[in-house]
């Protein structure tokens, strides 16, 4: 693959396809938006783990015949 | 009666692509439909496609509604409108999705929905509906697809249609 980065584009006046050279700035958003990602999908998967343990937990309970927390039930009750 | 019409095309060819453009957008059409087919160099098993506008990546707002076979999300994600598979799913596998821009040459905020789901051949493969806008009130003139990380493999693609009504 190029080490320049690259964007293909489509003109819908014409049909004409280029392929372009990222500027400087779209280079930066692209870095930016990389870091971005990364938080924002360990916050993703942070939820869905928190969400899958109150789950596993709620269900242990249940068959126990112990007693849910509400954040426990929350995951039950529609 | 309302009409679908292809507007264009784009590929990426070998060497990948960081970016999918589609510029000077024709404003005779009521909404805009966008086919995506996309996998990117990401070394996981899905990534979020990016939408933005007219060059700008500024007063987009998206929520998705997720779900993947164990769990299901609803999660504020900006600029994404949908995921793509990565690249630790199996060879020759791509993320495919729906995107549609209600009255995109219109002077209002754009409204715009999506569907896209990701394949692996495995447990995890999501399902994902956007409701997103874009915050302005200026015509779509050019579309920008990104991956939120790393950059298209060769043989995404999207396909741009133009509904009219009547």
């Amino acid at each position: 693959m190029s080490d320049v980065l690259t964007k293909v584009v489509v003109d819908c006046s014409t049909g004409e396809s280029q392929v372009l050279p990222l500027t400087p700035e779209e280079i930066a958003q692209r870095e930016a938006d990389a870091i971005a990602f990364a938080a924002a999908e360990a916050e993703r998967q942070a939820q869905v783990d928190a969400l899958a343990a109150l789950k596993a937990s709620a269900k242990a309970k249940l068959v126990a015949g112990e007693p849910l927390t509400a954040e426990e039930a929350d995951t039950l009750v529609l | 009666m309302a009409t679908y019409q292809k507007i264009a095309s784009v590929s990426v060819g070998s060497g990948g692509s960081a970016q999918m453009v589609f510029s000077s957008i024709p404003a005779t059409f009521s909404d805009l439909i966008i086919h995506v087919s996309a996998r990117n160099t990401y070394a996981g098993i899905a990534d979020d496609i990016l939408l933005d506008f007219n060059g700008t990546t500024t007063n987009r707002t998206s929520r998705y509604l997720y779900g993947n076979g164990a769990s299901t999300l609803s999660v504020s994600v900006g600029r994404g409108i949908g995921l793509q598979v990565s690249n630790t799913a199996p060879a020759n596998l791509f993320g495919v999705g729906k995107i549609q821009i209600t009255q995109y040459a219109g002077s209002n905020y754009k409204s715009i929905s999506a569907f896209t789901v990701t394949e692996n051949s495995a447990a995890t493969a999501y399902a994902v509906a956007t409701s997103a806008i874009w915050s302005s009130t200026a015509a779509i003139t050019s579309i920008e697809m990104t991956p939120s990380t790393g950059t298209f493999m060769e043989h995404s693609s999207a396909d741009l249609y133009g509904i009219k009504n009547s």
